[in-house]
């Protein structure tokens, strides 16, 4: 109906201008057709006062519905902001109430608003966060106004609810923990947000925050001529002083970080930061003077939350918080009553602050006693965090006890008295006693013990008291159970000090009467048998968790010796599969070492079908020598079948995302493995490479540093910490730990030569590449180690040799070329994924199933009635006109729990098209089983029993599910 | 500082409370004064900055070049020193704007150089403006090609005018619920009798056709209110009101061609 003014470097296409005004000639109109001219001339005429005006239109009743704008019937005006207006609106078909903001053009030239809005809502449906506004439906009104359709929040936005949430800093801060996260998502997608406020970030009813409004969301790679140029947007009061002042090409996730921080200072002191009566005089105080302190308006608030809000507001964009994910870990350490990683003045490097006990039993004369000269490390340790409190079964935890002596000189001794017991208590079968360190770590916090208890996820406490006078003690013990805080037994014992190690009998044969288990044969005697092959054991776990050669060859000793005089002691088998492993690519060449470790595994999985962690190094060494990564993951399901909570499992599983270039999934899953075992070195390496591959170098370093705290000496391959500051170009602290780390490992370290090639000392880092040739004549040297020296060196030849002995020699190493910064100048050579596809490193699907739910319906007419709901969703971007074909199976149980095909099976086909999937959306599916009712109950018995949904792309299978999962390995998919 | 709507007929002897450029005339030498003139002159460019853009386009300037400049050229009018030249003698804001414009275009050019080095902080609430006033014009390309800077620079100003009064219009409806019984009148504020289906409307409403009639008259005349404050609110002597409205249609008419 109308046409857009063009103004001079746009050209229309053939349209003529509106046609003159029939009363005034002008063809000057508005969007709607009225003349303008006209309506200024009616300003020459009087008016009506608003009172008048008013009483005359409520003479009739005309309410306000069924305003429809394109699929939906609009409700209200939510507000204005950013490039449109936002109506709460109903959906024509679903009737679903959602926000529906319509894009108002502000120049006459349409076509490039639509274009920056199109971009925006690119970026937005792309992004899949749980606290990220999620968009539904692009689509257009009827006047051709782009509009959008998103989740209505209707708790409002943080602006209005700012003031109920003063009084609750937690609250705040939990808030701001997610909305740190999902922005920290945002990042890793590469978009800046650049507008965070509080009234871009709104509540659904029950207080969950979405962050929205990512209308000035700018690709931090792209650099488009539109976006260029588009400088000092932001909100004073929240933007960063450097974005005020039109960086716009250089800004970073700190300008991010910088809202976020003066969202969190508002939330907490009812102001922003700065202030001002006009919003350039805001910008100039935040440019040229520092915040104010957190504390200096709000006085109750602790130090730690101003040093948080104070990192987050610093001008100099490099002094903050290096991400958002850094923010949020801050936040959620506070939140856990840890200390914070920010410090209150910047340090040169952090340390963490987190637990320096020296694990050494220092306990005099009781050492001796019941274990080795080895401290006791147990490998699993029970720190499960379960949303519900529901602790195992016959689990406890020992707390350290306290020391009551008037010279308070005692507490060795009563940390040993502690360690003693939950050693002892550690060998009862049938008992799950938290690891040490993990209880430990309480001691001084002044924690009630139900509380510990709870952290722990434990069903008892043990704690108590030792008080000595000389020769002579007493002991006090008391247990309690977590769930309610009852004392379910106590004593006190006085003794000489000869008589302390039976004084720990006692305790422990009174904890575990109370605990209501029975032993066989009693406590001493059946321990007695076993202790000393438990013991070597144990002494073969603790060396087991090192990283050098000697202390791994060593544990290798001890299992052997305990296998040796029992060889049904499945766990001593799992152990030397595990041992095999650690020496495998770093020591022992990999065929020498693999196998090995294979055979163990097996031999501990034939006495004890149970050992979920055998089934991980048998997962490793699918992967590793048959290049199996489809049948390491089985390998791996199976483990996690077993026993959810296993650390290893999930810590390999991690890697398999990383493989494939899935990095951000692989962290996860990697981070999960570090909630299950966070005393654990490996995992903590692991997690350290998993950041640094996520280009996380603070992470990195944090973790790379917590893995030294673990275990000083903990460099193993090449020290991933190292690399972290190397990359971040920290040289100074890379070189100085990659010669700690040969010291350590006594091998030329070759991270040391790529720094060196960083900093441009080309023949140092030839010394020690040469250095690393000549080592392999005389021991085992990983290949990729130097294909990564040559890369810096500019050797790409060479580095490619290196990696076709690797893959010759079955590097378990090579797989990590896929993901580690040293090889990414790799990528674009071709020969680079072709290695990928021989060590089956595969590249990401296209097809993912997202969810699968069932449902049983009530059908009068029918036996059983399932309805299986199916997501699938295509990976944006791929292109038209490619077959998608999803298969739903379902099966069934016969009368004797054997699982059958049925011949409830469908398919759904259809052709890719880039405009219904663009957004990334899953579309849904729906399958029904329907078994139906029949006079006589067949004989087979038959009940429904799973299914089975795959999905192919261009008949090739990307993903499949299966419940239960053995259906899958039992009805492969045919090809 | 709240505009006040003329609340008598306009027939009447105008007993106009301050409009917005009479303030910032007059108030600008006390510092209490000089705060709320600002606030004023902060308005005023927020409703009117469109012609100040167009005028910049039209000069020949790429969209990032006329955003940049028309950002500075409000910085700079923003800033306390402009207000004091602001010479009552000069008489309305449109007319002081565009020749400040147009002296501010002649510098432009060296300002570019100094722009980018990141000296000064620039600020401007762009897309908040942009929204507050969506507008979409339907003009003759001809037209716009051949018409020169200063004459873009009125018909924008008018339409202006007229969309800011519509919206007005349109806020007064929504704050007494009858969104609906705008939509369907506004556009027929200007329209003759016997253009009108009243019929059709009457049904669309679910009201009478003499209440639609009526409805659409009182539209009509609050349209008018609003339309005269809204010129009030640049000139400085509400004598002017009618002055300034002729001379905005004279524009109009000329541009039609």
């Amino acid at each position: 109906m109308t046409n857009s003014s063009r103004l001079p470097g746009s050209h229309p296409s053939g349209i003529k201008g509106p046609p003159k005004c029939e009363k005034c000639g002008a063809t000057l109109r508005l969007e709607s057709g009225i003349c303008v001219s006209c309506l200024l001339c009616e300003g020459i005429e009087a008016g009506v006062s608003s009172a008048a005006f008013e009483s005359v239109m409520a003479e009739v009743d005309v309410p306000d519905t069924h305003w429809h704008l394109g699929n939906y019937e609009i409700l209200d005006e939510i507000g204005r902001g950013g490039m449109g207006v936002i109506y709460r609106a109903r959906q024509r078909h679903s009737q679903r109430i959602v926000a529906v903001k319509r894009v108002l053009s502000y120049q006459a030239d349409s076509h490039e608003t639509i274009a920056r809005f199109r971009r925006e809502a690119d970026t937005v449906a792309s992004l899949d966060h749980p606290n990220i506004l999620p968009i539904y439906e692009v689509s257009e009104s009827e006047a051709g106004n782009p509009l959008f359709s998103m989740k209505c929040a209707t708790g409002g936005s943080l602006h209005h609810a700012s003031s109920s949430l003063r009084n609750d800093p937690r609250k705040c801060v939990e808030l701001m923990a997610k909305v740190a996260r999902a922005v920290e998502y945002a990042h890793s997608r590469g978009i800046l947000h650049r507008d965070l406020k509080p009234g871009n970030i709104l509540l659904d009813e029950s207080g969950e925050p979405f962050v929205s409004d990512f209308g000035l969301a700018k690709w931090l790679n792209a650099n488009t001529d539109l976006t260029k140029s588009l400088t000092s947007f932001g909100t004073a009061g929240y933007i960063a002083p450097e974005q005020a002042q039109g960086a716009a090409a250089h800004l970073t996730s700190a300008a991010d970080v910088y809202s976020l921080g003066a969202i969190l200072f508002e939330l907490l002191t009812d102001r922003p930061p700065f202030v001002g009566d006009n919003p350039l005089s805001v910008i100039r105080q935040a440019s040229e003077t520092p915040a104010p302190k957190l504390r200096s308006l709000a006085h109750s608030l602790d130090r730690d939350l101003e040093t948080i809000c104070a990192h987050c507001l610093e001008r100099d964009p490099k002094a903050r918080y290096q991400s958002a994910g850094a923010l949020a870990t801050d936040l959620e350490r506070w939140l856990d009553r840890k200390p914070i990683i920010a410090r209150p003045v910047s340090p040169p490097a952090r340390v963490w602050r987190w637990s320096r006990r020296n694990p050494k039993l220092v306990a005099t004369g009781v050492a001796g006693l019941l274990v080795g000269a080895a401290a006791i490390w147990l490998f699993r340790s029970e720190l499960l965090r379960t949303p519900a409190f529901n602790p195992p079964e016959k689990s406890i935890a020992v707390l350290p006890f306290l020391d009551l002596s008037q010279a308070k000189d005692q507490e060795y001794f009563c940390d040993g008295i502690s360690e003693e017991i939950l050693d002892a208590l550690s060998k009862v079968d049938g008992l799950r006693v938290t690891g040490r360190r993990s209880s430990f770590s309480f001691k001084g916090t002044g924690m009630a013990a139900s509380e510990v208890g709870k952290r722990l996820n434990v069903q008892n406490v043990l704690e108590g008291s030792l008080r000595r006078d000389g020769n002579h003690i007493r002991v006090t013990a008391e247990l309690s159970d977590t769930r309610n805080g009852f004392h379910l037994w106590s004593q006190t014992y006085e003794r000489e000090l000869a008589g302390v190690f039976a004084v720990q009998d006692e305790i422990t044969r009174s904890i575990v009467d109370a605990l209501k288990l029975k032993l066989a044969g009693g406590l001493p005697a059946q321990t007695q048998h076993n202790t000393e092959i438990y013991d070597l054991y144990l002494q073969g776990l603790y060396f087991s968790n090192k990283s050098n050669e000697e202390d791994l060859r060593r544990a290798l000793d001890f299992f052997q010796r305990a296998v040796a005089q029992d060889p049904t002691f499945a766990r001593a088998w799992t152990g030397i599969a595990k041992v095999w492993y650690f020496l495998a690519d770093v020591y022992v060449r990999p065929l020498d070492a693999y196998p090995a470790s294979r055979e163990a595994a097996l031999k501990a999985i034939a006495l004890d079908r149970k050992d979920a962690e055998a089934h991980c190094y048998l997962s490793e060494a699918t992967r590793v020598l048959d290049w199996d990564l489809a049948g390491a993951d089985a390998e791996l399901k199976r483990a996690m079948e077993l026993d959810p909570n296993s650390a290893p499992a999930h810590l390999f599983a991690g890697l398999h995302p990383l493989f494939r270039g899935e990095l951000k999934d692989g962290l996860q899953l990697i981070l999960e493995a570090e909630k299950l075992d966070p005393v654990s070195p490996i995992t903590s390496y692991v997690t350290t490479a998993a950041y640094l591959a996520n280009n996380r170098y603070d992470d990195a370093i944090n973790e790379g540093q917590r893995t030294l705290q673990l275990d000083p000496n903990y460099f193993y391959l090449d020290s991933i910490l190292a690399a972290a500051y190397r990359e971040k170009g920290n040289f100074p602290e890379a070189i100085a730990l990659y010669t700690k780390a040969q010291e350590a490992t006594r091998l030329p370290s070759s991270g040391l030569a790529i720094t060196y090639a960083r900093m441009g000392r080309e023949n140092d880092a030839k010394n020690i590449l040469s250095q690393l040739s000549q080592a392999r004549e005389t021991r085992y040297v990983s290949a990729p180690l130097i294909a990564a020296v040559s890369i810096a060196l500019g050797d790409k030849e060479g580095a490619f040799h290196e990696l076709e002995r690797a893959y010759a020699e079955h590097s378990g190493v090579l797989q990590w070329v896929a993901f580690l910064p040293e090889f990414r100048a790799l990528h674009s050579d071709a020969r680079f994924p072709q290695l990928l596809q021989r060590i089956n490193a595969s590249q990401e699907t296209i097809l993912k199933i997202t969810d699968t739910t069932l449902s049983e319906t009530t059908d009068p007419k029918a036996q059983s009635h399932f309805t299986l709901k199916v997501g699938i969703r295509q990976r944006p971007g791929t292109p038209d006109g490619h077959a998608v074909k999803i298969i739903v199976s379902f099966y069934d149980l016969s009368k004797d729990n054997k699982l059958m095909p049925t011949n409830a099976q469908v398919g759904y086909r259809w052709l890719t098209s880039v405009s219904e999937w663009k957004y990334g959306a899953p579309r849904f599916l729906e399958a029904t089983y329907v078994r139906p009712k029949i006079p006589m109950p067949s004989p087979e018995g038959r009940r429904y029993g799973g299914f089975i949904v795959r999905a192919y792309f261009d008949g090739r299978l990307q993903d499949s599910r299966a419940n239960p999962s053995e259906l899958s390995t039992l009805f492969p998919a045919e090809n | 500082m709240n505009t006040q709507v003329c609340e008598e007929d306009a027939g009447a002897p105008r007993q106009f409370a301050t409009t917005r450029w009479s303030l910032i005339l007059s108030a600008s030498h006390s510092e209490d004064g000089e705060q709320k003139a600002r606030e004023a002159l902060n308005l005023l460019c927020r409703t009117y900055w469109r012609p100040v853009f167009s005028f910049v386009r039209r000069r020949g300037y790429s969209m990032e070049d006329a955003q940049d400049l028309t950002q500075d050229f409000f910085v700079k009018i923003l800033e306390p020193g402009w207000l004091r030249h602001a010479d009552p003698d000069r008489g309305r804001f449109r007319s002081l704007l565009s020749k400040s414009l147009q002296n501010f275009l002649i510098n432009a050019a060296e300002r570019a150089h100094t722009r980018k080095h990141g000296g000064d902080v620039k600020f401007v609430c762009w897309d908040d403006w942009m929204a507050e006033a969506p507008s979409q014009l339907s003009m003759s390309a001809q037209a716009v090609d051949s018409l020169p800077p200063e004459r873009l620079f009125d018909l924008r100003w008018a339409a202006t005018v007229v969309e800011h009064s519509l919206r007005r219009l349109r806020e007064e409806c929504e704050s007494k619920g009858k969104r609906r019984l705008f939509h369907a009148l506004s556009s027929y504020l200007t329209a003759e009798r016997d253009e009108v289906s009243f019929a059709r409307l009457s049904a669309e409403l679910g009201i009478a056709e003499s209440a639609v009639i009526r409805q659409l008259f009182n539209l009509r005349q609050r349209y008018r209110s609003l339309l005269r404050d809204e010129v009030a609110q640049t000139v400085a002597d509400p004598a002017e009101v009618d002055d300034e409205i002729r001379y905005l249609c004279t524009a109009l008419a000329a541009g039609a061609e």
